[in-house]
């Protein structure tokens, strides 16, 4: 799901009602209070927004009163939505080749890079007929590349421990180019257990 | 002749080009609620005495921590009642608003109100309004992080739902 920034959503500004979905989908169930905290507003404006989520099918209407609310999988996908403006299919296949070129220089240098690029699927919007996609979604697969040295393998268990990114994260953060908010990059797993259909694009698919 | 008792008379902004707007809680509350704050407030100084003597005795014979605060606890329910019962009335402020407090001399905060109160202001003679909450990133998204803050004169302004910001004023 994409949403325009400045585009009001049942007259809430995107930012605020993705946020409210965010916090919401924590747990599965949530009443008019937890509903009014998680947008920020009292239940005289909140209630309105509440039941027009619920005409349009984000929100499960509830049997009682007394019963809370479920969100629905809409709702769902409002919390991972995107507030771009979006890009067109001509800048997204030149992101494309673009990765694929960062993808052959990471595998020739594998000095900063332990972490060699198997392939690049892309999925998504990419595989629709849209013109303007919300962002370019690809799935990558990272093995083989060099062994890592011991004080590489313990810099990188502190670096997990601390939160901080690992060798594995900065070569997915190089093929994301400096451009976080235009490319999403999934490991080739998580593509294969969302059961969605992709097209690969680089190198070739593990066995 | 030139009337001098004009000429150094005062000359009052409209309010709404104050910087600050005066929302003491002595003038905002009606009769009834400032007699139950008086009240409130005098307890909780008593309780605060109460605590730091229990804190001097031995141990054995202390209040448990749990029975102090279960009493503490339900002194500031009585206040918050009062001080979100009077700032909904009066200035229209309400629970779960997101609001950015600008006092003087004072980083302007940002929260969402949780909790209301009403606390003894800096120079202990006069009241000051305490609002609790959690903090507002800077993307404008909610976090988790607890707020407070408290203020007499201040100007304050809510964020609407389509993310416009319009100012509270006290009602005239």
């Amino acid at each position: 799901m994409r949403l325009k920034p400045g585009e009001l959503l049942f007259g809430v500004k995107p930012e605020i009602l993705v946020d409210c979905a965010q916090q919401l989908c924590v747990k599965d169930e949530f009443d008019v209070a937890r509903f009014c905290e998680a947008i920020g507003a009292p239940e005289s404006e909140a209630r309105c927004v509440l039941n027009q989520l619920i005409g349009a099918g984000f929100v499960e209407d509830r049997p009682t009163e007394d019963d809370p609310f479920k969100h629905t999988p809409l709702f769902r996908q409002l919390a991972l939505a995107h507030i771009s403006e979006g890009i067109s299919r001509e800048f997204a296949s030149m992101l494309l080749k673009q990765i694929c070129n960062k993808a052959e220089a990471i595998n020739s240098n594998p000095k900063e890079f332990p972490h060699a690029v198997e392939c690049i699927a892309v999925f998504g919007s990419y595989l629709s007929n849209k013109l303007v996609l919300g962002d370019l979604d690809i799935g990558v697969n990272l093995s083989g590349g060099r062994k890592l040295t011991r004080a590489e393998i313990s810099k990188d268990v502190q670096n997990m421990m601390q939160g901080r990114s690992t060798s594995e994260d900065r070569t997915l953060a190089a093929l994301r180019l400096r451009k976080p908010k235009v490319i999403s990059v999934h490991t080739l797993r998580e593509v294969l257990s969302l059961d969605t259909p992709f097209r690969l694009v680089w190198g070739t698919l593990p066995t | 002749m030139p009337d001098i008792d004009n000429q150094f008379k005062r000359i009052e902004p409209p309010l709404s080009a104050r910087l600050f707007d005066s929302f003491a809680p002595e003038a905002l509350l009606l009769p009834e609620e400032l007699k139950a704050a008086k009240r409130g407030i005098a307890e909780l100084d008593r309780y605060h005495k109460k605590s730091v003597a229990n804190d001097l005795l031995p141990r054995k014979t202390r209040i448990s921590f749990d029975d102090m605060s279960d009493g503490r606890a339900s002194l500031g329910g009585k206040l918050e009642a009062i001080a979100s019962v009077a700032l909904k009335r009066e200035v229209g402020l309400e629970k779960y608003m997101v609001v950015r407090v600008d006092r003087d001399g004072i980083e302007a905060t940002q929260l969402q109100v949780l909790t209301f109160g009403i606390i003894r202001h800096y120079a202990g003679f006069q009241w000051a309004w305490q609002l609790d909450g959690r903090n507002v990133r800077a993307d404008g998204t909610l976090g988790r992080t607890r707020k407070h803050a408290g203020f007499r004169e201040a100007k304050i302004e809510r964020r609407r739902l389509d993310g416009t910001w319009e100012r509270l004023l006290p009602r005239p």
